[in-house]
């Protein structure tokens, strides 16, 4: 199947197996490493990109779906720049420590700020409820993203 | 082996000519949060598919006639944001935020967590309370309608037919003197499935309730109406008194229902929780309403 789609600002137009999951289609097709298989089930979040700058597990939907659609991940956000204020912000304040979840929870920070671009700490809590961690927490977690959205540089 | 086909309508007529050409191992989906697990899970790779979220007309929420139509492609996080929703069917805006992660409410739909029938979907217990329908469409564009409660017949049982698909839920929105709410639990805080929930529905007369629906998820192959608690409440003033006796038939209820299961003795318990929440949210809801 032929699909038209924009994968990190690009546009593609590529034929695809369209029941491969979109996890699948990613990692295997597109050679886009930092989407994580975790639970294959949408309970770890792990898989998280943003679809239409909607913050969804890519293990739980077909690739075939993504036809007309906008897809974001990780590497998306290194090629704007933006991934540099967040990795700083993450790795300053220890919020990685395996970093498995790392992608995921920086794709739903993303999601949350193109939503709001001020969230409340509760509003981050809720919008990484999705993501599990079992190493570093959660605190260190949040602090990343509260300070990504107050703008605060890290050398 | 079987060619595989992805098929994705962009109208009903679309869809139509796709269940005319649907095969037995044709699926249809809609958000992808349980086939695709599912078929992943199985090791299912020979499939094909029929993508039914590009038809825009199942996307709408809209009000006609003091009715409600929801598409069947209305997702969670849409059914939790909608001004309608929210208030002809505030309970149904409650289920739909309690599913899941945030991930998985920007995908999974109202269509699909009636047609996988789990027995504890979270929407199903309300549009149970509600007497929703479904409009159901098939491979010649003929359309039924049919009572959510009447399509599920078990856990993962439907009376769907292999050429139907899901195209609307009805719903009639709660009058002015109206009341509903729903509360679930689950192994953890947030993002879990529920071991039980409920929905009530309530009509009050001043104080008074003048008639009631409660639906209880996760203690049958469908949820339980519970006759033993409307009847308790039908005619009864809405009272602190009254919330107690109803948390105690709570437990009644879940014995009479599940009697063998090792989780009833979880349940019996759990469920005064969830009755306790609805009360409160009935209660507050009232007052904001005075």
């Amino acid at each position: 199947m032929e699909i038209k789609a924009t994968i990190n600002g690009d546009e593609i137009v590529k034929n695809i197996n369209p029941n491969k999951r979109l996890v699948d289609f990613l990692r295997d097709d597109m050679n886009l490493k930092s989407v994580k298989e975790g639970c294959s089930e949408g309970e770890c979040g792990a898989c998280t990109v943003l679809l239409d700058k909607k913050a969804v597990t890519s293990c739980t939907l077909f690739a075939g779906q993504i036809d007309g659609c906008e897809i974001t991940t990780v590497e998306g956000l290194e090629k704007t720049g933006e991934l540099e204020l967040i990795m700083k912000s993450f790795s300053k304040n220890g919020a990685i420590q395996c970093g498995f979840c790392t992608p995921g929870m920086i794709m739903s920070a993303k999601a949350l700020f193109y939503k709001n671009s001020n969230p409340s700490k509760d509003e981050i809590i809720k919008a990484i409820e999705g993501n599990l961690c079992r190493c570093t927490g959660y605190n260190k977690i949040v602090k990343s993203i509260e300070e990504v959205r107050d703008g605060i540089e890290h050398e | 082996m079987n060619k595989s086909i992805f098929t994705a309508p962009k109208s009903l007529d679309e869809l139509k000519t796709a269940l005319s050409k649907k095969t037995h191992n044709t699926y249809i989906v809609a958000g992808g949060t349980d086939l695709a697990v599912g078929m992943n899970k199985n090791k299912i790779y020979d499939f094909s598919l029929i993508d039914i979220t590009k038809i825009k007309e199942l996307k709408k929420i809209e009000y006609k006639d003091d009715l409600i139509e929801i598409g069947s492609c209305v997702r969670m996080v849409d059914l939790e944001d909608n001004e309608i929703i929210n208030k002809y069917v505030p309970s149904l805006s409650k289920a739909a935020s309690c599913i899941g992660s945030t991930q998985i409410r920007n995908l999974a739909t109202i269509g699909g967590n009636i047609a996988n029938a789990a027995q504890c979907a979270d929407t199903v217990a309300v549009l149970f309370a509600f007497d929703a329908e479904v409009e159901i469409i098939n491979s010649i564009g003929e359309i039924r309608k049919e009572l959510v409660y009447d399509v599920i017949q078990g856990i993962g049982q439907t009376t769907l037919k292999d050429d139907e698909v899901i195209i609307k839920v009805i719903v009639k929105g709660q009058e002015a003197n109206e009341y509903s709410s729903f509360s679930k639990i689950g192994a953890r805080k947030t993002v879990t499935i529920s071991k039980i929930n409920a929905c009530i529905k309530l009509a009050l007369n001043d104080n008074k309730i003048t008639d009631s629906r409660v639906y209880i998820g996760s203690i049958g192959v469908k949820a339980v109406r519970s006759l033993l608690i409307e009847n308790a409440l039908n005619n009864k003033v809405f009272n602190e008194e009254l919330k107690e006796k109803i948390l105690e038939l709570g437990s009644k209820q879940v014995l009479d229902s599940i009697p063998k299961r090792k989780s009833k003795d979880y349940k019996k318990i759990a469920v005064k929780g969830i009755l306790d929440d609805i009360f409160c949210d009935i209660e507050k809801r009232r007052n904001l309403d005075e």
